[in-house]
């Protein structure tokens, strides 16, 4: 009976330690914006290519293939998005961007911004 | 999370889930389990899952290639390997029937881990179904490692699980692991509760607090990194 003692006082610190754990992760990524581009990923492919936004504009990506895929843009990268995720990146300054998949770097795109 | 750190608990996870599959099959069809054995193709498919998610992602694309080439990598591996493995013990999978059930035992690994528990659908009971079956092997694994640890043979690692122990450590781990989820859902502090009880019920039944210890971790180190690809990318 002695022995239980000690036990129940661990799952009791236990239980209390529960309620000030960190709260879960979540998926990073910018918020998603209301989209004046759309580019959709299949196939290993950006389509369209090339789109063209105003500045202050929004583009979003859209993943509809089979595999993981991030989008490497003007310094920053995207989390892995999977099918159906979406990403969003609104640009601030006129000029041209290349950008590609930072895990399949063969796939390339651009937006131009006016 | 960096994509490399990603891919590399998810290859874990479902490489620890893949293997407990892999291993109910053997004891269900009266084969033994060897430790050199599980560790090697631990080793092969864990590689696989983990460069195939590195360099061409996840999802079912991935998922179908993964799936086939770990399996029949290890059965390259396997049938290569006489210098290596004693041949009058290891005839387990000279079948290559055995490539469709470890195709077969990872595929239901993959989708587990990255439809259900990546991409959060499904709530507490896939995630607790996939640590426990993420922690089956490492628990296993590690009374295996204590018969070699005591001076027994190979032989002898085989016969610490049957079909009865292995399926209700399972069911007790799948238990622990709910169980936690469910009092207490938030951080990976649940996992190592879970480990904690578990320890205290094997030291209540006989066991070690070397070996109690050990059983923190068994079912701590699978949680924590599953929790980890909760919504991963």
């Amino acid at each position: 009976m002695k022995a239980i003692i000690p036990i129940l006082a661990i799952l009791s610190l236990l239980l209390v330690a529960c309620g000030q754990t960190a709260p879960v992760e979540e998926k990073s990524g910018e918020t998603l914006g209301t989209a004046d581009q759309v580019v959709t990923i299949n196939s290993f492919k950006f389509s369209p290519a090339e789109v063209t936004v105003r500045t202050g504009q929004t583009v979003v990506w859209k993943n509809q293939d089979s595999a993981s895929h991030t989008i490497a843009i003007d310094g920053t990268e995207s989390p892995e998005l999977f099918n159906g995720d979406t990403w969003s990146h609104t640009f601030d300054t006129a000029g041209t961007f290349d950008y590609l998949c930072g895990i399949h770097p063969s796939m390339k795109g651009t937006v131009v911004v006016e | 999370m960096s994509r490399i750190w990603t891919a590399f608990i998810f290859g874990i996870i479902v490489t620890l889930a893949m293997n407990a599959l892999d291993m109910l099959y053997h004891v269900v069809t009266d084969t033994a389990v060897h430790l050199n054995y599980v560790a090697v193709k631990f080793t092969i498919i864990f590689a696989t899952v983990f460069l195939i998610a590195l360099v061409i992602g996840r999802g079912k694309t991935p998922g179908i290639v993964t799936s086939v080439l770990g399996p029949v990598a290890f059965y390259f591996y396997y049938s290569v390997a006489s210098p290596t493995l004693d041949r009058s013990m290891f005839t387990i999978d000279e079948a290559v029937w055995y490539v469709v059930v470890h195709v077969i035992a990872l595929a239901i690994a993959y989708l587990l881990a990255q439809s259900f528990v990546v991409k959060q659908k499904g709530g507490r009971l896939p995630f607790a179904i996939l640590v426990s079956l993420a922690a089956l092997p490492l628990y296993w694994g590690w009374l295996m490692a204590l018969v070699k640890l005591g001076g027994g043979l190979d032989e002898d690692t085989t016969k610490v699980m049957t079909m009865g122990a292995a399926f209700l450590s399972l069911a007790i781990l799948f238990v622990l692991i709910y169980g936690a989820t469910w009092f207490c859902k938030k951080g990976h502090f649940p996992g190592f509760a879970a480990g904690l009880v578990f320890g205290i019920i094997s030291v209540i039944t006989g066991a070690t607090v070397l070996d109690a210890f050990v059983r923190i971790f068994v079912i701590g180190i699978p949680y924590v990194l599953a929790h980890q690809l909760k919504g991963a990318a």
